[in-house]
């Protein structure tokens, strides 16, 4: 990671447009003057957005195609960017549409965009919810804040050093030897990284939950046990939630959502997802992984999957597994570093998969592994899929419970944890 | 606020209680019984079992899987190969020697293999080779000086016995249960399979430049300290690798130059030139690009006595 003080300077940049295009939008009563406005705040963002993140992907695209000769920009990525601009990009959004009031304190309009549990993985904050509490002079700091927080930001700890950061060993050794793997070590590779990316980005997701409770702050859950579901649209409805309902808002509904017949609704689903892939990186690869899951879900629209509620629990589970294998599917092109990869790994999977050929690589880390995920999910399953945090602290030996558990998961984290792990996977983006 | 203060207390206090109980208890009736596997046991069976040893191999999975000392029949009276796997960088064979000679462990040689290659790297963090020593941390004052100069971070969950288990909990466990079905044994592992010949790897030619200043300079330092002061002879052994992929002609001299100037006592065996064990040549000698399999390491191993035959030879005359 590097740290460049003139990025800090861009942000402060698009901070105060968008800060002044909003307010203009609101004192203004001329709809042109408003539109441009709007327009102002939209291109400052995104301009930042292109110059930083898809500059080198369009420059590449034009010389693949022979178009343009033009040299790649050397530039980092500014940690968290695509998060605060599309966090000040609803804001911008939302005061045209009237739906919120116009920030009249700059200090707190920044505070809302830098706002440092989320600034650079998320959750994307909505205006709505965060700009009140920011706003609020009479704000505390309670005991019952501190420790559900507390339990949220441990819990968000135990998924990323206990369970992501284990997990990865295995995937990164059969990943980045994946020409020496056989099919079946490729999909449990597949497989445990999509545990492992659940629990990364989730786990920040609840850190930064849980330190902005700590502090008083309540953000929006990011994720709600997205392997449990049922349907690719129940999956997209509990996955990095902050960013489905912001494609959902700012893109699907703006492309026309389902209101102008079934197959612009198709069209409206498969452009969104696309450009969320795309929103992920600069690359083909998170382009065809958005397509992918606009593609699953346009189909389980077309099926009326969701209008189908399984009625025993073995044909909840068949759902849930077909989910998590079209999911897993997915995830190999999230993954892989080109698509000629991802092809070969899927190709491999599905015809030379053996249970001869699997290779365990690690017996402890493996071992390790295989027990956090069984921990993970035990938890999620029996105790999180009914009660939240607040639903834990509110019974009757809250507090006993929610620190038992605290230190439960802390001699985890201290016995199983990953000494040198990674950083977050989310933070690339 | 204080009901925020007295909740964060509690906690500290209750995992502070759990983190000294399970140290006493965790490492005196599971740990120090084991004595095989990787998480602390095979360290054990040296450091319990081999104070009667002549001389040791100590290096990376390098030498554990090359050098046999059942055919190191020129150097007398019995060996042990205490290479490990995937860790044993000159600092972690620095603090390991620091505890054998703690635990009364003190060979009359030490055969140290060494890859110039990998000094040519100042490590960044190293302490994922040292935490597999961590269960040793009141035993060696050279073990918390190093982790002392890896960050506040490192040495301050070091001071935590939960810490020092990190990721080796299960492995104790199955090696406490398997604990009576050990053998005696000389610590080499020979490896089985012959490379596949499909997956060689690129070979690097431009190493950077050998860093004397580097924490790894240090380490090797504080090695040739301590033979030294205990009177044990030191070799440096040097093993090829496949199609010379680890070995740099300019650096091995520049190394050897500066062990001749400030090691003088020293006494280098270089085979890392696959030229001066050209039986090795083959792929059918390799498990992959840097480890001999077991026909390999048994040629090697021969080689290598022959060789100490003859600086022994050299020697007496």
């Amino acid at each position: 990671m590097w740290f460049i003080p003139s990025y800090i300077l861009i942000l402060f940049l698009t901070i105060l447009i968008d800060f002044y295009a909003a307010k203009h939008i609101e004192d203004s009563d001329n709809p042109k003057v408003k539109k441009r406005h709007l327009w102002l705040g939209i291109v400052n963002t995104c301009l930042v957005l292109f110059v930083f993140k898809y500059f080198n992907f369009f420059v590449d695209n034009l010389n693949y195609l022979g178009i343009k000769s033009i040299k790649h920009w050397e530039v980092i990525l500014p940690i968290g960017l695509s998060f605060h601009v599309f966090q000040s990009l609803s804001y911008v959004i939302e005061v045209y549409r009237g739906s919120i009031k116009a920030e009249r304190n700059l200090l707190v309009y920044a505070d809302f965009v830098l706002m440092f549990p989320q600034l650079v993985a998320g959750p994307i904050e909505r205006a709505n919810n965060l700009l009140p509490q920011l706003r609020d002079c009479n704000h505390k700091i309670t005991y019952s804040d501190f420790l559900i927080g507390f339990s949220k930001f441990i819990w968000g700890l135990f998924k990323k050093v206990v369970v992501a950061d284990i997990a990865s060993n295995y995937v990164d050794a059969v990943y980045n030897n994946y020409t020496h793997q056989s099919g079946s070590s490729l999909a449990v590779g597949t497989f445990l990284f999509a545990i492992q990316i659940y629990c990364d980005f989730s786990g920040y997701s609840d850190m930064a939950i849980g330190v902005a409770r700590m502090l008083g702050f309540r953000f929006k859950e990011n994720f709600a046990i997205p392997y449990f579901s049922k349907s690719i649209t129940e999956f997209w409805r509990r996955w990095h939630m902050s960013l489905s309902s912001w494609l959902r808002d700012y893109l699907y509904i703006s492309f026309g959502g389902s209101r102008k017949g079934q197959f612009k609704t198709y069209r409206n689903l498969f452009l969104t997802m696309l450009i969320g892939g795309l929103w992920h990186g600069a690359s083909w690869n998170f382009v065809v992984w958005g397509g992918l899951n606009g593609l699953f879900l346009s189909i389980e629209k077309l099926f009326k999957v969701n209008n189908f509620n399984p009625p025993s629990i073995i044909m909840k589970m068949i759902r849930a597994a077909y989910v998590f294998i079209l999911i897993n599917c997915t995830w190999v092109f999230f993954r892989a570093t080109s698509f000629g990869q991802a092809m070969e790994i899927l190709r491999r999977i599905f015809t030379q998969f053996n249970l001869h050929g699997f290779k365990i690589l690690d017996i402890n880390v493996f071992t390790t592994t295989m027990l956090s995920i069984f921990i993970l999910f035990g938890l999620e399953y029996f105790v999180f899929r009914k009660n939240s945090f607040d639903g834990l602290f509110a019974r009757k030996q809250g507090v006993l419970l929610l620190n038992g558990l605290n230190l439960f998961l802390i001699l985890l984290v201290l016995l199983f944890g990953a000494s040198n792990g990674a950083q977050f996977i989310y933070f690339q983006f | 606020m204080i009901h925020i203060l007295k909740n964060i207390v509690i906690l500290i206090f209750v995992i502070v209680v759990i983190d000294i109980s399970f140290g006493f208890f965790f490492k005196r009736f599971l740990f120090d019984k084991t004595i095989s596997g990787e998480s602390g046991g095979s360290l054990n069976f040296l450091l319990n079992k081999k104070q009667d040893v002549d001389y040791l191999v100590f290096g990376t999975s390098r030498a554990k899987h090359h050098i046999d000392p059942s055919l190191l029949t020129n150097l007398k009276g019995n060996g042990y190969n205490a290479g490990i796997n995937g860790v044993g960088g000159i600092i972690y064979n620095t603090v390991l020697l620091d505890l054998c000679i703690q635990r009364n462990v003190k060979p009359n040689e030490i055969l140290l293999q060494l890859d110039v290659i990998n000094f040519c790297e100042t490590p960044k963090n190293y302490n994922s080779s040292l935490i597999f020593l961590y269960p040793y941390f009141n035993e060696s004052k050279i073990l918390r000086d190093y982790i002392q100069r890896d960050g506040y971070k490192e040495s301050f969950l070091a001071h935590s016995n939960l810490y020092r288990f990190n990721g080796k909990v299960l492995n104790v466990l199955f090696n406490y249960v398997k604990r009576n079905g050990v053998a005696d044994n000389n610590g080499f592992v020979p490896l089985v399979e012959t490379m596949d010949t499909s997956g060689q790897n690129e070979i690097k030619t431009d190493y950077a430049p050998l860093d004397f200043e580097s924490i790894n300079f240090k380490a090797l330092t504080d090695f040739y300290k301590l033979c030294k002061e205990n009177n044990i002879k030191l070799y440096f052994v040097f093993t090829p690798s496949c199609k010379n992929c680890m070995f740099s002609p300019q650096r091995d001299m520049e190394f050897s130059t500066y062990v001749t100037t400030n090691m003088p006592e020293v006494s280098m065996i270089n085979l890392s030139d696959l030229k001066t064990c050209i039986e090795l040549a083959g792929f059918e000698n390799w498990k992959d690009m840097t480890h001999l399999n077991q026909e390999g390491a048994a040629k090697f191993s021969r080689i290598l006595n022959d060789q100490f035959g003859s600086y022994f030879l050299k020697n007496v005359n």
